[in-house]
């Protein structure tokens, strides 16, 4: 696997958790919270997976019923639309 | 954006497509209307829900989440839940720096909408069709590479389980620029030959080959996307296919075919939305 590097945002972050206004985060981060392994994120194949029920960018209420075809519903998870 | 002309494919196919977040609703309808997305993003603030379907990400260090934003974010991936909620398939990234395209879920999930778009080359006793899930894609992003080798009623070739024999081989050169998964063959038939009492595992008909291949988050290749014309580049991705053909009578001479995949690439996404509609760091 070859080492991948960081965009550019990622050295500014590291300027910016340096500063004092950011301490409570860094405390958060101190908390043991060390990454989920691959194999133990998200539900198992054949599992079923949570119900939810969330606002979309219209201010919608969706659940898998409103937003699933006639097979079902492709759900993509993403860090954020901001950043 | 890239999910916005895949949706018509999983619409298609009969899938809603959506998208979760840990943004608020107001970043979400910002971040549509600059981007033309017409499919549901869901807003999970709290990442609650993130929580209950096991991808909320604890780690809350500075390598990931950038200056300023709020942790509990999601982990990458994909999972297709039916309308009973059961979760028929899912495809699950290590990071956001290698992270499988819409194009290639689609391409997983509907192998057929792959060579959909391929590019046929001559090849001894053969033919061959390459194609990708993606002409065009970011840096960290991971798209499939199919080579299909389509040979001739009566051919086949040595599949990679025959021993002594000249097996089929897709080999990609190696590359900084390029994290590569090993290489997928498909099941190989066996062949019985009654003179030399031997089984011979053995391809015949399509031959489906697969490769992954993620595009390394590199700062020259960011640098070079800045400055080229139009903000993009075009890689090549090459290696070379080795098999040995044969018929019932007889084997060809093994052969070596150069292939190569043309992806364009363009600069990552650094817009953010309006401040006052940013999530507030927690």
């Amino acid at each position: 696997m070859t080492p991948s590097v960081s965009p550019p945002w990622r050295a500014l972050a590291g300027l910016l958790l340096a500063s004092a206004p950011m301490a409570a985060f860094q405390g958060s981060a101190a908390a043991p919270v060390g990454p989920v392994p691959l194999e133990k994120r998200g539900p198992a194949v054949g599992s079923v997976a949570p119900e939810f029920r969330l606002r979309d960018q219209h201010d919608r209420e969706q659940t898998l019923a409103t937003l699933a075809g006639k097979d079902g519903l492709v759900l993509l998870f993403v860090r954020s639309a901001d950043w | 954006m890239e999910l916005q002309a895949a949706r018509k494919d999983f619409e298609a196919h009969g899938l809603g497509l959506a998208a979760i977040t840990y943004d608020n609703p107001e970043t979400l309808g910002d971040f549509a209307e600059r981007k033309g997305i017409e499919y549901p993003l869901l807003a999970d603030p709290t990442s609650e829900t993130l929580r209950r379907f096991g991808m909320f990400d604890p780690d809350a260090s500075a390598a990931n989440i950038p200056g300023g934003a709020a942790p509990g974010v999601a982990y990458p991936g994909y999972l297709w839940i039916d309308r009973a909620g059961v979760v028929r398939e899912r495809y699950l990234d290590g990071s956001y720096d290698d992270r499988r395209t819409a194009g290639s879920v689609i391409g997983a999930l509907f192998p057929a909408l792959l060579s959909k778009e391929s590019r046929t080359l001559a090849a001894p006793h053969a033919t061959l069709a390459l194609a990708q899930s993606d002409r065009e894609i970011v840096p960290g992003n991971r798209l499939t590479l199919a080579l299909d080798l389509v040979l001739p009623e009566g051919m086949h070739v040595y599949a990679r389980e025959a021993r002594g024999y000249r097996p089929i081989e897709l080999a990609l050169e190696p590359s900084p620029t390029w994290t590569l998964s090993p290489v997928q063959y498909p099941a190989a038939e066996t062949l019985k030959v009654a003179q030399l009492d031997e089984e011979i595992p053995v391809h015949t008909g399509r031959v489906a080959l697969r490769v992954e291949a993620a595009l390394v988050v590199d700062p020259a290749l960011l640098r070079t996307l800045e400055t080229s014309p139009g903000q993009r580049t075009t890689l090549h991705l090459k290696g070379v296919l080795r098999y040995q053909a044969c018929d019932a009578t007889q084997c060809f001479p093994p052969c070596e075919v150069p292939v190569a995949w043309d992806i364009a690439v363009r600069p990552l996404d650094f817009e953010r939305t309006d401040p006052f509609l940013r999530k507030p760091p927690k």
